[in-house]
């Protein structure tokens, strides 16, 4: 008995070895020319979860000017909304 | 949720303590034109890197036959972010304390199933309590 435990210890490090291998082949094949991640289609997404905190975060305001969307969010609770553009 | 919605429930909402921020891919230039169509009274802020899109894990890079669709409609992604990246995010609401931390999400990865404006103010009035 115990040798069949070990033996399924080692098919099970030599499996997630291959599954490691395998899926940085397979990220690989879709980095993004920046060098991050984008999934190609809107199922794959792994947006950030309930609890986690939000990333400090730099966006353009109409005027062209830099807003800091952390320090917004440190002086009032915020519905933040994601869309797709005005179009 | 439509953005019309958004607005009707947004007097409430600022009255409960919120601001509303809305994050669109469109490059800073064309936010205006935005306002001015959808007559936005909230705060409209541009993403055009995707960057917010990315750092939210809601960032996708178009697929083909969605840009050939997109076109028939005569929408142009790229004119309107200004870069060729060919991401979108997926149409996500955060309610979100001040201290950082999400206190509710509603991503549908189908654009045309929209938060029920109803759920989002449950969940604001929730996440206000200690």
């Amino acid at each position: 008995m115990k040798v069949k435990r070990i033996r399924l210890d080692v098919v099970l490090v030599v499996l997630s070895l291959s599954l490691i291998i395998g899926s940085s082949i397979v990220t690989g094949s879709v980095a993004a020319p920046s060098g991050s991640t984008v999934p190609t289609s809107p199922e794959a997404v792994c947006p950030l979860l309930n609890g986690q905190k939000i990333p400090l975060l730099n966006l353009k305001t109409l005027e062209n000017k830099s807003f800091d969307l952390s320090a917004a969010i440190a002086k009032k609770p915020t519905i933040l909304i994601f869309y797709r553009g005005g179009w | 949720m439509q953005l019309g919605q958004l607005q009707e429930i947004e007097p409430k909402l600022n009255e409960m303590g919120y601001q509303i921020i809305a994050i669109s891919p469109d490059r800073p230039e064309l936010l205006e034109q935005n306002i001015k169509k959808h007559n936005f009274t909230y705060l409209l802020l541009s993403d055009s890197k995707k960057d917010a899109a990315r750092a939210f894990g809601i960032a996708f890079r178009v697929d083909e036959k969605s840009l050939k669709m997109y076109e028939q409609y005569g929408i142009d992604i790229e004119a309107a972010s200004g870069e060729h990246d060919l991401i979108l995010p997926v149409p996500a609401v955060f309610v979100i304390s001040t201290d950082g931390i999400i206190k509710f999400e509603y991503v549908n990865p189908n654009y045309e199933v929209r938060l029920d404006p109803d759920i989002l103010m449950a969940a604001a009035r929730s996440a206000l309590k200690k």
